[in-house]
């Protein structure tokens, strides 16, 4: 049997005489308690750190996401893209297992969802990130596929309407977790306005992709949505659609059964990454909705897509912890395993260099979205917007940089990583580009920059 | 021959047709990779063209590394056939590579591959040490190890190769040699990018056909040689990869709007646009020094120009996509193929991540 190395090269043993470490725990008691620290594992550590309640949240998560979402990550990425109206049988057993297992409902407490009670005392959207990270961490792809529900289902819980969340999320709620996953998706971009969707700052020259033509007793929706996740297998949707003759300021947020007439999912994009998640085109040709089904009132979908994605961008961010952290996890493993000169890589000074680096970097942007998202009761714009660019653009390096350390090896499809960085690719696009994140800062900080009294700016 | 530059230009015309007429249209749709027999139907056609020639009458790829024009031939011709398609880009330049280096073996070998690194980096300051002449007993251990042929090592060629000319330790020096494809174990693997290219891990499991026998000035001068033109090659191509980025980007800032206006009018677009051509601009003025001739251009300095401009190749490349939002994500559009294409060219024959210790033990 091999016995584990005592050190690695270039460092003292732990319990070698300068080693400083063993020595702290022989401090007197004081001493002790001030500089003697166990050293456990980070992520352990971590979840220690969590409030109790969100503790084990994040273990379950974890969990499923090993058994469930990493054994099949590479072979769903690895498979022929499949017709618009078909999904693999795996990808539907996992929709059932994870609507059973309340990943499909967590975003309210019962009677309506899963959220475990202990984590009422905390802001839904940090549950969701540690969620979304553990997820992310296993398959970007199935982590989308899951998550996309979330975020169609988003704008009915902020609309704030009780009417709405018993008539609409409770039924998709509770087939969710009888085994028949009800997928939701959320339907903004359109085709050539995918900007002017998600910041607004084409609004006054916007074209309307959808729009709502009032009817008897309802609408009738007309125009085509694209990019749309989950839109392949949503049972319904959040669309967003302006009036007839009026702009983006009528925008109204309609329920849409996918079963209605005039509805069709014209195809899904080929995607470079997250191939386990559908892309679609929608099609809507005189689409019915009845007037009992426009979720927030008449013209207010522009504030509640914005809500929604104040809320979805913290996640957003969190895919990019996740996504980091894999592909730090597969570099340690790689330097722990693969040998030069007869002494695995992590023996060499230069890889010690590169993984602390990973590390630094994932844990940094790790604190900054529990950070924010510990007090997101109601997300900023600001913060949500900081989080989501600066965590995806830095994910994306770490992930390079995580390449760079396999070398030739980094490019095969086997050694998982190549995979990570074509998934977290789109975190830097979707939910509104980075650069349009970064002017969304600005946007939500005015009331400070534009202030005259005050004359220094808090950051 | 020495080249002038009305040859250099006559060359480059030829090429900019055959790269405009065969190879663009060969390479599209972006989303399904051109086939291997069309891959090597263009190859051949290069070939006819007498850019794997060695002849005294025409000018050909890495042929004459004494003369600046053969140099700055073999780069304008990389970077030309890579702003179409990378892939064809780098097997033109391996099929030079081996053409050469079978020449000066005295061999022949059809249908041959070429794997010019060893199975993990480019073997920290060991190797710059051998090339100057400076390795010790901790250098050529490492070296043994790291041309150890029966440890797998990742191949990128084309798939119909029946032949691999790769390098090998033996008794403290490189050699070359020569193993038939029955001989190796190969497992075919997906990658990340340049999939017109079969990507495998590799490993001998039978006796080579031949092995050099070089006297160690010989084997130093011929190892340098191909890893001067790698790091020149890959420049060059990842430099091309970024000149069609940099068109696709171009382009679709002048027809996409938004809101009041075209993309390419917002201040947001625009920065990224001279990310792109800033990286361009450089790095071709970089490469305009291999107008001195390979052999008169230091190891150092290209081992500079690839760490120092890669990083920035990358990032343009992600500008690319970035300017194109959403759609630049689908496969069917084309900057998300570049982008997988120059990370590829990152991380082949031994990686970036190597280059920063291989200077040093080639400066020290």
């Amino acid at each position: 049997m091999n016995s584990a190395p005592k050190h690695l090269a270039g460092h003292l043993p732990l319990d070698a005489p300068l080693s400083p470490h063993w020595q702290f725990a022989q401090f007197p008691l004081l001493g002790k308690w001030l500089t003697h620290y166990p050293q456990i594992d980070l992520w352990e550590r971590d979840t220690a750190l969590l409030p109790w309640g969100l503790r084990g949240i994040r273990r379950r998560a974890r969990t499923f996401a090993e058994q469930q979402l990493a054994p099949m990550a590479l072979r769903i990425d690895a498979l022929e893209h499949w017709p618009v109206d078909e999904c693999p049988a795996e990808l539907r057993q996992l929709l059932v297992a994870a609507g059973k297992e309340g990943w499909l409902s967590y975003f309210a407490p019962p009677p309506f969802g899963r959220m475990p009670l202990t984590a009422l005392r905390h802001a839904p959207v940090w549950q969701c990130a540690l969620v979304v990270e553990e997820f992310s961490r296993a398959c970007g792809g199935l982590m989308l596929l899951l998550s996309a529900h979330h975020l169609g289902a988003m704008p009915l819980i902020l609309s704030g309407e009780l009417s709405t969340l018993r008539r609409h999320l409770l039924p998709v709620y509770r087939a969710c977790q009888a085994g028949d996953p009800h997928l939701m998706a959320f339907a903004i971009t359109e085709p050539g306005a995918g900007s002017d969707a998600e910041d607004g700052h084409g609004a006054a020259h916007y074209r309307p992709g959808v729009v709502a033509r009032k009817v008897t007793g309802g609408w009738r929706l007309n125009g085509r949505k694209c990019f749309i996740s989950g839109g392949d297998l949503a049972k319904t949707l959040t669309v967003f659609a302006a009036l007839e003759g009026e702009g983006m300021e009528s925008w109204t947020c309609f329920l849409v059964d996918a079963r209605s007439s005039g509805f069709k999912r014209v195809r899904t994009e080929l995607k470079m990454g997250m191939r386990a998640s559908g892309a679609a085109e929608l099609e809507f040709n005189e689409v019915f909705v009845a007037d009992a089904d426009v979720v927030g009132g008449l013209r207010q979908g522009w504030a509640l897509n914005r809500a929604t994605l104040n809320a979805s961008r913290i996640p957003v961010a969190s895919m990019g912890v996740g996504f980091a952290r894999a592909a730090c996890e597969i570099a340690i493993d790689f330097a722990r395993h693969y040998r030069l000169a007869n002494k695995p890589l992590i023996d060499y000074q230069e890889v010690q260099l590169q993984l602390a680096s990973l590390l630094a970097e994932t844990r940094a942007l790790r604190a900054l979205i529990w950070n924010e998202a510990r007090g997101a009761w109601r997300p900023r714009q600001l913060t949500a917007s900081v989080c989501k660019f600066q965590a995806t653009d830095r994910a994306q390096v770490v992930c390079e940089q995580a390449l760079d350390l396999l070398g030739d090896w980094g490019g095969l499809h086997s050694q998982k990583l190549e995979k990570v960085l074509r998934d977290v690719r789109l975190t830097r696009i979707f939910e509104g580009t980075n650069q349009i994140n970064r002017l969304a800062v600005i946007e939500d900080w005015q009331a400070q920059l534009l202030n005259p009294q005050q004359t220094t700016i808090g950051v | 021959m020495s080249l002038t530059d009305s040859d250099l230009e006559q060359v480059a015309g030829a090429l900019e047709r055959f790269t405009r007429q065969q190879v663009l249209p060969a390479s599209l749709p972006y989303e399904r990779p051109m086939a291997a027999a069309q891959l090597a139907a263009l190859l051949d056609e290069l070939t006819e063209l007498g850019l794997f020639e060695l002849d005294e009458d025409c000018p050909s790829l890495w042929a004459d590394s004494q003369d600046g024009g053969s140099t700055q031939l073999s780069v304008q011709v990389l970077r030309l056939l890579a702003s179409a398609n990378a892939a064809l880009a780098l097997s033109a330049h391996r099929r030079a590579q081996t053409t050469v280096l079978l020449k000066a073996l005295g061999w022949e070998a059809p249908a041959c591959a070429l794997l010019g690194s060893g199975h993990f980096g480019l073997a920290r300051l060991s190797l710059g040490r051998w090339l100057d002449g400076r390795a010790e007993a901790e250098d050529q251990a490492l070296l043994a190890d790291w041309l150890d042929r029966h440890k797998p090592s990742v191949l990128l060629a084309p798939d119909a190769w029946s032949h691999l000319l790769w390098p090998v330790w033996v008794e403290n020096s490189l050699q070359w040699q020569l193993s038939s494809r029955p001989t190796l174990h190969c497992t075919v693997q997906q990658s990340l990018g340049l999939d017109e290219l079969a990507a495998c891990s590799v490993y001998a499991q039978g006796e080579p056909l031949k092995r050099s026998q070089l006297a160690p000035e010989q084997a130093r001068e011929l190892y340098l040689w191909w890893l001067k033109t790698e790091l020149l090659g890959l420049s060059a191509i990842g430099l091309g990869v970024l000149d069609h980025g940099a068109k696709m980007a171009h382009d679709y800032a002048q027809i996409r709007r938004q809101g009041a206006q075209l993309i390419g009018q917002h201040p947001a677009v625009q920065l990224m646009l001279s990310e792109i051509d800033s990286s361009r601009l450089q790095l071709a003025h970089q490469l305009n020094n291999s107008r001195q001739g390979l052999a008169n251009v230091a190891l150092a300095e290209l081992v500079a120009l690839r760490l120092t401009s890669n990083s920035a190749l990358l990032t343009a490349s992600h500008q690319v996509i970035q300017i194109h939002g959403g759609i630049g994500y689908m496969r069917d559009l084309g900057p998300e193929k570049l982008m997988r294409d120059q990370t590829m060219l990152r991380l082949i024959s031994g990686g970036v991540a190597s280059l920063g210790l291989l200077l040093q033990g080639a400066l020290l």
